[in-house]
Formats: structure tokens, sequence, C-alpha cells
């Protein structure tokens, strides 16, 4: 795009250089070489603009949050953190342009991010040996060995299981219905998989082309095959016109049991407008990474939400698994970089699963505080975030319970009915 | 229910909207012969300014006014404001593509910060469905299909028995030869502008309408069908785009039935097989020739 701006004529060069300030692609130009004093900058690499703008939206509620909490306990060795977000725009030319632009000129000690632009974003910043925690489901991930790369939500394959578990065990005739996205085919093939292995078979088993203007051939033939649930992930726009229409050809919905997309405010705002309250708080449940509503993690992670005051209403990422997992990396990296006695990401990358593993004799620390505490008090420490325990596997994944949800209408939100055990998906 | 019967009737209301989005963008290229990358978010615009008008009362058909006349003035404002300025230069037709597509990204750059990135709906309910010949049909598609067939008729008639329709005959025919004849060609431009972002807004209204929910990239995303239905009639055609609206909007309907996931890419298929056989587009003769043949 730049190199495109400087071939053009002066006025035309003006209203491209416009255009391309006005998508958000502008940069900072702060420099922080992830060492010595002054404060250091966290990059948040997620679509900021576009269809998948509210990702950009979580990822800086988790990171300002994160940053709050350490910053007002002195920061880390006296340094402070600062969330510099840059836009992918869920493009992967565009993602691919911003994490170059976010290691030029940010100089991250550490990066939260991407989702699904990670197979894009991951490899430059993991290059540059700056600890990248990536919100990316895709199951190519499971078996990944970049030591600098941590997965902070579960796989896509996890995913797919608890939704055939679920729908197999609660519904007679479940069908499938999920866009041609990468992002939500990847929960596709374990989701067949774990139907047959319970012996269940799908009603119908549908691919979508994703942002169409209708969809109301596809739902005929859907209806026809009489489901009494939807297994789906969809983006906003699209599960609008689907759910809307399906509504008018069939008088009604079966359960639309979603991931969790289905609880981002953009995919709730869509779809709400679409159907109305009523039939939203009847037939859409979803499943998703569990986030137990008490504990003393949480208790933490709530307040320095609601106090940090740059995030435009806080209380809807109360129980964002996404949200809570990107606050989480922050107090996680804080503790390794302590741990490390250095900010220098290749130095303290060593400590980030020592400070979240159950080891014999850590003690159990529920936030950068208490954390930093029992540090200098010489203690091992086992981080358990607000999300719940985050252990990494070898491959640098941390996998998660999934809680069964139902929308609320007085705050607008999903949240958990019944947690899914993990018993009941490894098994 | 015969699936390909409901294929049918819903093609005929994905071929409406398209077709006002089509002929809208096919005729401000056939007079301007800018291809202009900015027309889907001038949709967009149109349908947030129609949502405001029905939100604070005034009813779907006035909302639906509101939507066109938005259309019709941002369309002549990027005219007379963006592009003429380039075109006194002797800027060329490639570059233009560009600016117009600079344009697209500032216009919807410019939605998102006044009305933010949050999905909108419609206030109104599409209501009962409606069993029609074997087709199911809400009111409000039979609305947004009347819209476009009367949007449609009006455009012909206009076209063939109006002094401005003529006027636009001649400068899509030759500007040159038009204004050495007397005709005001900048004027009639701005008309063509004009009509063509009416089209353009009701083809936004309608299209916000359809998707039950709609935020500020909308327009944009279905820009591609929409090109796509103007050049299979060949683009400058407005009778084309019609025809291109209504076989593109069938073919990805029934191509549901077979291949969800797939309808769009079998609608493009058939518009490259189209090209190969007919590479400027199903309507050999333009609007002016058609025209002159029928008199």
């Amino acid at each position: 795009m730049r190199a495109f701006i400087v071939g053009l004529k002066p006025g035309l060069a003006v209203l491209a250089a416009a255009a391309f300030a006005a998508s958000g692609c502008a940069s900072s130009s702060s420099q922080n070489s992830g060492s010595g004093s002054g404060t250091m900058n966290i990059g948040v690499i997620y679509p900021f603009t576009g269809a998948n703008a509210d990702q950009g939206a979580i990822g800086m509620a988790g990171c300002l949050t994160g940053a709050a909490e350490v910053n007002a306990a002195g920061g880390v060795l006296g340094r402070k953190f600062v969330c510099k977000p840059f836009d992918t725009k869920g493009d992967p030319a565009d993602a691919t342009t911003a994490a170059n632009q976010m290691m030029a000129s940010a100089s991250p000690v550490m990066v939260i991010g991407a989702s699904d632009d990670a197979v894009t974003t991951a490899p430059i910043v993991t290059a540059a040996h700056v600890p990248n925690f990536a919100t990316i489901g895709d199951p190519h991930f499971d078996h990944q060995a970049n030591p600098y790369f941590y997965r902070i939500t579960p796989s896509d394959a996890l995913q797919g299981v608890a939704l055939g578990y679920w729908a197999a065990s609660h519904y007679s005739h479940p069908a499938a219905v999920f866009t041609s996205d990468l992002g939500a085919q990847t929960s596709v093939p374990p989701l067949r998989t774990e139907m047959t292995k319970l012996a269940h078979k799908l009603a119908a088993d549908v691919t979508l082309a994703p942002g169409q203007s209708s969809y109301r051939t596809e739902i005929s033939k859907i209806i026809a095959a009489k489901p009494d649930a939807l297994v789906t992930e969809m983006d906003p726009q699209s599960a609008a016109t689907f759910l809307s229409e399906y509504l008018q050809l069939a008088g009604h919905l079966p359960i639309i049991l979603g991931t969790q997309r289905t609880s981002n405010s953009d995919w709730i705002a869509a779809v709400l407008g679409a159907i109305g309250q009523a039939d939203y708080v009847k037939y859409i449940k979803s499943i998703t990474p569990y986030v137990p509503p008490a504990s003393p993690s949480h208790t933490v992670y709530a307040h320095w939400l609601l106090k940090q005051g740059a995030v435009k209403q806080p209380s809807q990422y109360l129980q964002h698994p996404y949200a809570i997992a990107d606050y989480d990396a922050i107090n996680i990296t804080a503790l390794a970089m302590v741990e490390a006695h250095s900010t220098a990401p290749a130095a303290y990358n060593k400590f980030i699963v020592k400070v979240t593993a159950a080891s014999p004799g850590a003690v159990q620390v529920h936030s950068y505080a208490e954390g930093l505490r029992a540090l200098k008090a010489g203690k091992t420490i086992e981080y358990v975030g607000a999300g719940g325990p985050l252990a990494f596997n070898q491959y640098h994944s941390a996998e998660r319970a999934f809680s069964f949800d139902a929308f609320q209408a007085a705050n607008k939100s999903m949240n958990p009915v019944t947690v899914i055990p993990g018993s009941a998906l490894n098994g | 229910m015969n699936q390909f019967t409901l294929a049918i009737g819903f093609g005929l209301v994905t071929s409406a909207i398209l077709a006002l989005g089509a002929v809208g963008f096919t005729l401000q290229f056939g007079v301007s012969n800018i291809f202009n990358l900015a027309y889907g978010d001038v949709m967009t615009v149109s349908a947030f300014t129609a949502y405001l008008a029905d939100s604070s009362g005034t009813g779907i058909w006035l909302a639906m006014l509101v939507g066109a006349a938005t259309g019709a003035v941002v369309s002549v404002a990027m005219s007379t404001l963006i592009f003429a300025p380039f075109l006194r230069r002797g800027t060329s037709r490639f570059t233009m593509v560009m600016v117009s597509l600079a344009l697209a990204v500032i216009v919807q750059n410019a939605i998102q910060a006044v009305a933010g990135a949050g999905f909108r709906s419609f206030p109104e309910s599409q209501g009962t469905s409606l069993h029609l010949l074997g087709m199911i049909l809400t009111p409000f598609q039979l609305v947004i299909i009347g819209v476009a067939a009367a949007s449609m008729l009006l455009l012909h008639l206009l076209l063939r028995y109006t002094r401005v329709g003529k006027a636009l005959r001649a400068t899509a025919a030759d500007p040159e030869l038009a204004r050495s004849s007397g005709i005001a060609t900048e004027r009639v431009t701005a008309a063509a502008w004009a009509i063509s972002g009416a089209l353009c807004g009701l083809g936004g209204v309608t299209l916000a309408l359809n998707l039950a929910s709609f935020d500020f990239t909308f327009g944009n995303q279905f820009l591609l069908i929409v090109v796509a239905a103007a050049v299979f009639g060949s683009v400058g055609q407005p009778y084309g785009a019609m025809v291109g609206a209504v076989v593109i909007g069938m073919a990805s309907e029934l191509a549901a039935i077979w291949t969800p996931a797939l309808k769009q890419v079998v609608a493009f298929v058939i518009l490259a097989l189209i090209l190969l056989i007919r590479p400027a587009g199903l309507w050999r003769k333009s609007f002016v020739q058609v025209d002159l043949a029928a008199r």
C-alpha cells in the first residue's frame, strides 16, 4: 500500500494516504527495546476494523486490564506496560503488514493475538524471539514446536469435540451448519468424529458460503431434515441473515448451539436485532471455554476491568474467555519477567511455562501482586488465572474445560449454565 | 415443498436487489466511464440514513426514499468534488479506478467513525411468510421485488421517452458530439450520477432489509456480485445489467440446492463462460443502439 501511494500523482497520493491513515494503519512511533528503563510495549494484534473488529476490542479489554493491574503493583522491575493496538483487518495481507509494522515501530516485549490471522502474524512475531500469546483455534497449531508461541485458548479440535458431545447427549436430530471460512471449519471434522463415536448421526451437514444476501434455499433443505438443534459457527452478518430467514420459513428456530463466536458482542447485537430478544433467549445457546464465575483470580480481574477506565462497556467482558485469556497472558509474562530478573523476551520466555506449572511445593497465586510477593520471598509459584489453571502442554497449548452457556437478557451476554467435564471430552 | 420452485422464488428476491445495484452501477459507468469501486459504500451510507429515518418513525416507505435521496446526493457529490477534478486533469481510466478505491476506504472508515462498528436492524418485522405458486415470500420481499420492478420500469420510460433520457443516451454514445449539439453534458452527467445514486441507495436499503442486520462493511461486501451482474450484461448497459442480475441471482439460488458452499462460485463460473463466448458481455447492443433500432 505504501509503495503504491509513493507511485501516484500528488493529488491522488494525498487521497490514498488519507484512506490509508483513516483505515487505522498509521503506526505508533514509540520505540521500545524490551530492556532498560521506561515503558514496555505490548503488541495487541487483532482485527480492529472489518467484520471481525470485535476481536480487537476484546484483546484490548484484556490487555488494558492486565496492564492496569501490573502497573498498579509498580510494574515489572520498575517498568510499566503500554498496550499498542495493530489492525490486521481480518485479512492475511493486511495482517502481514500490521505484524511487520508492529515489530518495527513498537518493539513489543510480548504480543497478544492474533486469532485466525495468527497463521500469518505468529511467524513474524516469533522470528523476532518475542513471546506470542495467540487465540487461534486452528488444530494445525496443536503440535507446534515454536518455543515463542503460546496458545491461551483451546484448540478448535477440542471445541468440535465439546460441540459433538453436547449435541449427541442432548438432541436426537442435530444438524451441523457452518460457514466455509477457516475459523468455522476447523471445528467440523472433530464434531463429526465425536458424533460418530457417540453413535449419533447428523440430520444435515451443511457448509454455507459466508456473507450471502440470502440463505433461504439452504434453509429450506435443512428444514426438510427436521433438526431439533443446529450446531453452528458463522460470522455475525451471516448468522443474522440465516437465523432471521430460518425463523421466517419455519416459524420457529431449533436450538442453536454455537461456539465462542456466538458469545461475542457483535454476534449478539447482529442476531438480537434480526430475531428479537424473546427468540434469542429461547433458542440461542453456546459451548465455550469455561470461565469460573467466582474465583480469587476472577475477582482481581473484575476489579481491574471495571477500574481501568479505558474500555467501553467493560462489564461485557466480565465472563469473556478470550478477554480473560489475554489478561492472564499479561500476568504470566510479568511474573516470568520477575522470575527471570529480565524484561528481555529471550530471557524471560524460558520462565513462562514455569510460572504456570503445578509443581511440588509451588504456591498458587491469583494475581500479579500476589505472585510478585511470593517470588520476592523466594517461592516457586503456579499462576492460576481468571480463566482457571493455565498449564501449558508440551506444545504450549493451554487446555481448558468447556461450558454450556445461555443468554441472559439482563447483561446481554452468554453465561455458563453447565460445565462439561474434561473427562467427557478426553474419554 | 419443491426445492426448485422455492429456489426460484428466493432467486427473484436476490435478483431484485441485485438489479437495483447493478443497473445503478452500470448506468454510472455508461455515462461517466468511471468504474466506481466506492459504489458499495454509497449503498451502506444510504442504508444507514434510511435506518435513521425509519428509527425516528418515518416508516419504511419514506425511509426508502431517504435512502434513495442519500445515494443520489452522495453520488453527485463524489462525482463533482472528487472524480470531476481528476478527469479535468486527464487522469487515466485505471487511475480513476484507484481513486474510487481510495474513496471507498475513506467512506467506509467515515461511516465507522460516525456510526460505530455495531450492527443495526430495521425495526420492521419481515411479517408472516406467504405461500405463492409454490414459493414462500414475506410481504417485505414482495415489496423489494415490487420496488425493483417499478424502478426498472421507470428507468426504461425515462431513457426512452424523456428529454433527459435522450440526453443521457446521447452523452453515453458520444459526449463531444452531444456537447456540440447543444446538450449540457455536465448537467446530464450529474443527472446520471443522481439517478444511478438513487438506484444505488434503494439497492442498499433493500439489501439491508433482506440481511436482517447490517454494519458499516455490508455494501462493500456485496459490491463484487453487483459488479458481476453488471459485467455479465455488458458494463454500461442498463438492460444487460437487469438480465445479468436475474441470471446471477437465479443461478446462485439454484446452485444452493446442490452445493451451498459454492453457490457464488457457480454464478461466477457461469459469468466466466459467458465472457469466454461473448467477451463484451451478454448485451451486445448499447442502450443507445437498442433505442434507435426500436424506432
